[in-house]
């Protein structure tokens, strides 16, 4: 009788399961269904004067602490201003790789942040993934350079860009005082800046080298700032037009890379981002290259420290530019409902208000799209007048396979080991020539 | 006669019963997406876009031809290898001596037990400051050039750096199921064969060994595995860097897929990936069932 029992209960439990399973598998948008009636009652639950409530979710890609209160500050106004609108921040580690499978599960925040000039944004648009924004009146509040970078192949504008990101070389304002040193213009000033340091026993220059990914934004700094058409020669590699080896702008980029590397310090390629961050922050080092994505964790790792950024110099300040991308733009899902997307459009609008992008721009510290907000901080002036001046060139991935421009890094990596620079330029070819005829 | 044989054969279809939950989990999460892996393989789908098309081999023919892919296979293979020897010596050295332990057994094994416990990024975390901060220090105060840099700083040491630390979390387990092993032997032998005049050499290689060989078997087939699917410890250690030196199968297939956006390629990868510890783990088992006592 007991064992009758055993007998029914197993397979009570093992058709159960299997039930279950094949719910989940064979209707997906049944559940999804089920959530989202779950998640209206939800939204209903927090009535006011007699209204719905409507949740959205917003999706943002920065892991900064910054980012995320500059964030957190408009929404708390737009939720205050909009009782019947509630805008709910989603941060998570790793966002890129989680908005990609997010998407590709037909799952798209109805309010994300994305990067308009990749090439998988563009992959977003083509599947039709993202909702259009052409028509919508906040764009005229967006400047016009920013808007430029962001048009895709349609002609059409699928993201409100809303902050701009640059590579630039950061510095510790009290060393720079202490031995009366001044912000160089050109690479010559540059060299005779580190010069001076080093006499004076300060390490120069902090590189960060062990991870491949960041050695490759030092290289995409370097290529901009010492080859106006470094990034055009990389391109013209990848269509089989030309060559790597043999140029005359990419020769000059990496010699003057090895200069780099020789006013650096010496264990760069064991230092990782984090370290070196916390080094420089500590006055280890009296400059930095990175990215103004490390301006919120320098300062974390020393608040009381005096930053500033001034853009890696090239032979004259005529012939320097600037690595500079779109950091964040904010898109709508195309699959979101009507209602959704109503509201979506709402908060779009409310973010595009100067008064309210300048909340964002004082917590956050990167230069704004928005036109109209100040940047208050003077640290980051030369920065943006070169970025004002228009003297700046997008990320090597806008243009080029992501593919391509990874295995770069790796090859840059080999060339800071090795100080090689025609071994440089040939292995550049060469992965050039395998990744691009994939 | 004839209840008894009801009894059993009830009690078998019981135990039958039990297992049929597992095998529907099984079969749901793993089985069906092995399937489906196997499949995007032969298309050109890119991760995100609504429709894809077969192109039959093409992945797999422009795989063959990506030297990037077999560094990342023989990168694979030499981690592989120097994991499962570096565990599997340790392990048994470890096991050994813990057995002769008289005293303090469970806590000496629980004092080793301790990295198992720990989640290997955490770990991987750990080490690398050690590496930064520490091991330098030591090579500097010892004389020894190569240890007086970060060892994840060069292509030669930093695979070896990183399997060592790989070494360090995976030795416990095999520890454990070594020592369970040992614990099996009958003592009667050891006696007979210290009369026979074995030394303790002999007595290692003709009474323990064999016993043991069962024991070993498992924790290569464990060591294999976790070899050739090691993704963690080498990303979080280096990135796969420095130039790709540590740049195992994992870590191309995580780039292919969420960075490069090519997730039929990386689809690819993994079942190439698939196929070579099939035949590995085949091969060892082939090899290691001869011979042994099998109860």
């Amino acid at each position: 009788m007991k064992k009758k029992l055993a007998v029914l209960l197993c397979t009570a439990m093992a058709v159960s399961s299997l039930a279950g399973c094949s719910s989940g598998a064979k209707d997906p948008g049944k559940d999804q269904e089920k959530t989202k009636k779950e998640d209206t009652q939800d939204k209903t639950e927090g009535k006011e004067d007699g209204k719905d409530v409507l949740t959205l979710e917003f999706f943002q890609q920065k892991s900064e602490e910054a980012a995320q209160v500059g964030y957190q500050n408009i929404i708390d106004k737009f939720n205050e201003q909009n009782p019947d609108i509630k805008i709910e921040m989603n941060t998570v580690p790793d966002a890129p790789t989680v908005l990609t499978s997010r998407v590709a599960s037909g799952d798209i925040p109805v309010i994300f942040t994305d990067f308009p000039t990749q090439l998988q944004f563009h992959q977003k648009v083509a599947n039709g993934y993202v909702q259009d924004l052409s028509e919508q009146g906040f764009l005229k509040n967006v400047e016009q350079s920013a808007l430029d970078m962001t048009k895709q192949e349609d002609g059409k504008y699928y993201a409100l860009p809303f902050s701009r990101n640059y590579m630039g070389v950061w510095y510790n304002m009290t060393i720079f005082k202490e031995n009366n040193l001044e912000i160089p213009k050109t690479w010559e000033e540059f060299v005779s800046v580190c010069n001076t340091l080093k006499e004076k026993g300060v390490t120069p220059l902090g590189l960060h080298g062990k991870d491949p990914g960041r050695v490759g934004h030092t290289f995409q700094c370097c290529t901009v700032a010492f080859d106006p058409e470094g990034v055009e020669t990389i391109e013209k590699t990848v269509a089989g037009e030309g060559k790597i080896e043999g140029d005359e702008g990419f020769q000059k980029v990496a010699e003057k890379m090895l200069t780099l590397l020789d006013y650096s310090n010496e264990d760069a390629l064991a230092l990782s981002d984090m370290q070196c961050y916390e080094n420089f922050a500590n006055g280890q080092y009296a400059m930095c290259i990175t990215g103004s994505y490390a301006r919120g964790t320098i300062m974390i790792a020393n608040p009381d420290l005096k930053l500033g950024v001034f853009p890696l110099p090239n032979d004259t300040r005529e012939t320097t530019n600037t690595l500079s991308g779109i950091d964040a733009a904010v898109c709508i899902s195309a699959k979101a409902s009507e209602e959704e997307k109503a509201g979506a459009y709402r908060f779009l609008e409310f973010l595009a208000q100067p008064e309210n992008a300048q909340l964002f721009c004082d917590a956050e510290g990167a230069p704004s799209c928005i036109t109209g907000v100040v940047h208050k901080d003077e640290g980051v002036q030369p920065m943006l007048e070169l970025i004002s001046d228009g003297q700046v060139h997008d990320w090597m991935a806008s243009t080029i396979d992501n593919n391509v421009v990874t295995d770069l890094y790796n090859v840059t990596q080999g060339f800071w080991s090795e100080k090689n620079v025609d071994n440089y330029l040939k292995q550049m070819d060469e992965s050039i020539a395998i990744t691009s005829a994939e | 006669m004839d209840t008894k044989w009801k009894k059993k054969g009830s009690g078998k279809w019981i135990y039958f019963g039990f297992t049929l939950i597992p095998v529907a989990l099984y079969s749901f999460f793993y089985v069906y997406s092995v399937i489906n892996g196997v499949r995007y393989s032969f298309t050109d789908w890119d991760g995100m876009s609504t429709t894809f098309h077969i192109v039959g081999f093409k992945n797999y023919i422009s795989l063959f031809k990506n030297p990037n892919f077999w560094g990342s296979l023989k990168t694979t293979v030499c981690y592989s290898i120097l994991l499962v020897a570096g565990v599997v010596t340790l392990s048994l050295a470890l096991s050994l001596s813990l057995n002769s332990l008289k005293k303090f057994r469970t806590f000496t094994k629980s004092v080793f037990f301790v990295p198992a416990m720990i989640g290997g990024i955490t770990i991987a975390l750990i080490w690398d400051q050690l590496f930064y901060r520490v091991v330098p220090l030591v090579g500097q105060a010892l004389g020894i050039g190569w240890l007086s840099q970060s060892l994840l700083m060069t292509g030669k040491t930093a695979l070896p750096a990183v399997v060592f630390v790989h070494i360090w979390q995976a030795v416990a387990l095999p520890t454990v199921i070594f020592v369970a092993g040992l614990q099996q032997i009958p003592d009667e032998q050891y006696e007979s064969a210290k009369m026979d005049g074995a030394t303790p050499f002999q007595r290692f290689r003709f009474v323990t060994f064999p016993y043991l060989v069962p024991t070993l078997t498992v924790n290569l087939v464990l060591m294999i595995k976790q070899g050739f699917t090691s993704f963690d410890f080498p990303f979080a250690l280096t990135g796969g860097g420095p130039v790709r030196s540590t740049e195992v199968i994992g870590i191309l297939i995580y780039n292919d897929a969420f960075k490069n956006m090519r997730f039929s390629m990386a689809n690819a990868e993994a079942c190439v990936l698939f196929l070579v510890v099939a035949v590995f783990s085949l091969t060892q088992l082939k090899l290691t069932s001869k011979g042994g006592v099998h109860e």
